[in-house]
C-alpha cells in the first residue's frame, strides 16, 4: 500500500525551478533514500511535502488523503485545513539542524506535541517518552537542556519527538550533514533500528553507505528531477544514467 | 532644611511616580507586542500605519505628547479636558509601547526559522508556536534592551509635571524653590537612584534565572 503518491510535482522560486516534474510511491514500511547533489531539489522535496513550502503544481497524498485537491490549471488548490491538519499528523520530519526547543528540557520537547496537538494524557505521553528516551539511548537525559547535549544526542532527541507522535511516515531531512563522523554512526545506528521495525522512511542523505545497506529503494536527483530510481544493487552497482555514475565515482573514489 | 517635613512630602510625590510607572509599564508591554506583530503584518497598509505612529512617538518629545494628549481634546474638538493624571498616563503608554514594539520586533525577527518550522511540522496553530515557542524565547533575548527602557521610564516620570501632576520631581523642585535649598532636589535624585539600583538587581536576577539554556 502506497503511503506516500507523488504526482508531477513542480516547485520554483520566483523564476529558478528547483523541481521540474517529479513523480515517486513510498510504500509501507520501505526505506527510500534520496541522494543527489546539492541544490538538486531533495530538500526542496522533502520541505513540499512536509508543507513547509507551496508547490507550483502537482498532487500529493497521503495516507490516502489528498493534500492537494487540484492543480489543474495554474492554480494548486491545497485541501481544507482539517485535512491538512489530519496530514500532517500522519507525518513527522527530521531536521539537518534538529530544531529542538532550547527552553524546553528534553522530556518536555518530548512530550509537549503530544499533549498539545493530540490532547494525549500527561500519564500516557510520558510513559511514551521514556520508552523512547531508552530507545535512543539517552535514559538519564531526560531532564538536560538541549545546550547540554552532544549533535548526537541533539538529533536522537529529535527522533524521539517526531516519533512521540506516532507518525505513519517519517522524513529526514539530512539528518546527519551537521555531525561529524563518529555522531553520524549514532543517529544512522537509530535509523537503521528505526528500518528493521519496518518504520516507513524517507531519507534524504549524502551518506552513500546508508543508502546502499539500509535503503530498499535509491531515488538519485539531479537537476529537479528523478535521473534514476531503483534497489541500492541496481544503482550503486549498475547505474545505468551518465549523470548518476559521475556522482557515485566521485563519492567511491573519496 | 527639616528632613521629617521634607520626607513625607517627597513620599507623597514617589507615590504617583510609582503610579505612574506601574500604570506605564503594565499597559505599554502587552500593547508594544500588539505594535510589533502588526508592524510585522503582511498587509502593507497596517504595517505603514504602525511605521508611521512608531516614526510619530519615537521622533517628538514625549514632554509634547504629554502636553497635546491632554490639551488637543479640547482645542480640536471642543471636547472635555481629560483628568491630568490620565493624560498623563495614556501619553506615556502609548510612547513607550513604540520603544518596547521595536525592541520586541528585534526579538521576534531575530529568532531562527527552524523553530517555526519545527513547531509547525508538529502540528502546532500559530497561536500556540507564537505563545510557547517563540515569545519565551524572545523574552530572554529582549531583556537589555528592556531592562534600560524601564531604567529611562523611572527617570521619564519627572516629565508629567508639565501638566502639573505632583509627582517626586515636581515636588522637590517646589520645595527646593520654597526653601531655597537644593537638598530637596538632592534628595530625591537619591531617590530615584534607589529606585534604578533596585530595578537594576531586579534584571540582573531574572536574567541569571533565564541562563539555564543557550
Amino acid at each position: 500500500m502506497a503511503i506516500l503518491e507523488v504526482r508531477n510535482l513542480k516547485k520554483s522560486f520566483g523564476d529558478t525551478t528547483v523541481i521540474s516534474d517529479i513523480s515517486f510511491d513510498v510504500n509501507a514500511g520501505e526505506v527510500v533514500a534520496i541522494i543527489g547533489p546539492s541544490g538538486s531539489g531533495k530538500s526542496t522535496l522533502l520541505r513540499c511535502i512536509n508543507q513547509l513550502e507551496k508547490v507550483n503544481g502537482g498532487t500529493i497524498k497521503i495516507c490516502g488523503n489528498d493534500m492537494i485537491v487540484s492543480a489543474a490549471s495554474e492554480k494548486v488548490k491545497y485541501a481544507n485545513k482539517n485535512i491538512l491538519r489530519k496530514i500532517r499528523l500522519d507525518i513527522g520530519l527530521v531536521f539537518q539542524n534538529f530544531n529542538l526547543f532550547p527552553h524546553y528540557s528534553v522530556l518536555k520537547n518530548i512530550m509537549e506535541p503530544p499533549m498539545l496537538v493530540m490532547k494525549k494524557s500527561k500519564e500516557e505521553v510520558q510513559q511514551i517518552a521514556m520508552e523512547l528516551l531508552e530507545k535512543m539511548g539517552l535514559e538519564g537525559k531526560e531532564n538536560a537542556y538541549p545546550c547540554e547535549l552532544s549533535g548526537g544526542q541533539q538529533q536522537r532527541v529529535s527522533i524521539a519527538r517526531a516519533l512521540a507522535l506516532n507518525p505513519q511516515i517519517l522524513f529526514f531531512d539530512e539528518p546527519t550533514s551537521a555531525l561529524d563522523p563518529e555522531l553520524t554512526g549514532e543517529i544512522l545506528k537509530v535509523m537503521k533500528q528505526l528500518a528493521e521495525e519496518k518504520m516507513t522512511m524517507v531519507v534524504v542523505t549524502h551518506e552513500m553507505e546508508f543508502a546502499r545497506d539500509v535503503a530498499d529503494r535509491v531515488i538519485f536527483m539531479d537537476g529537479g528531477v528523478i535521473v534514476e530510481e531503483g534497489a541500492p544493487e541496481e544503482v550503486f552497482g549498475n547505474p545505468k544514467n551518465e549523470r548518476t555514475k559521475v556522482f557515485l565515482k566521485r563519492y567511491t573514489e573519496r | 532644611m527639616d528632613l521629617a517635613k521634607l520626607l513625607p512630602i517627597l513620599f507623597e510625590g514617589l507615590e504617583v511616580t510609582l503610579q505612574i510607572f506601574a500604570l506605564t509599564l503594565i499597559l505599554s508591554i502587552p500593547l508594544g507586542v500588539i505594535v510589533a506583530l502588526l508592524k510585522m503584518s503582511k498587509i502593507k497598509i497596517v504595517s505603514w500605519v504602525t511605521g508611521v505612529y512608531i516614526l510619530i512617538m519615537r521622533g517628538t518629545p514625549l514632554m509634547l505628547q504629554i502636553l497635546f494628549i491632554y490639551f488637543a481634546p479640547y482645542f480640536l474638538f471642543r471636547a472635555q479636558t481629560p483628568d491630568r493624571f490620565n493624560a498623563v498616563i495614556i501619553a506615556f503608554a502609548i510612547n513607550y509601547a513604540a520603544y518596547f514594539a521595536e525592541i520586541f520586533r528585534g526579538g521576534i525577527q531575530s529568532m531562527p526559522i527552524g523553530q517555526y518550522e519545527a513547531a509547525d511540522a508538529l502540528g502546532y496553530t500559530k497561536a500556540q508556536t507564537f505563545l510557547r515557542i517563540i515569545l519565551p524565547q524572545v523574552v530572554k533575548r529582549v531583556l537589555p534592551s528592556v531592562a534600560n527602557e524601564v531604567i529611562t521610564l523611572i527617570k521619564d516620570t519627572s516629565l508629567a509635571q508639565v501638566i502639573a501632576v505632583t509627582e517626586l520631581f515636581a515636588l522637590a523642585n517646589k520645595q527646593a524653590t520654597g526653601t531655597s535649598s537644593v537638598i530637596p532636589l538632592f534628595v530625591a535624585g537619591v531617590f530615584y537612584f534607589v529606585l534604578n539600583w533596585i530595578l537594576t538587581k531586579l534584571f540582573d536576577y531574572i536574567e541569571k534565572k533565564l541562563d539555564y539554556y543557550k
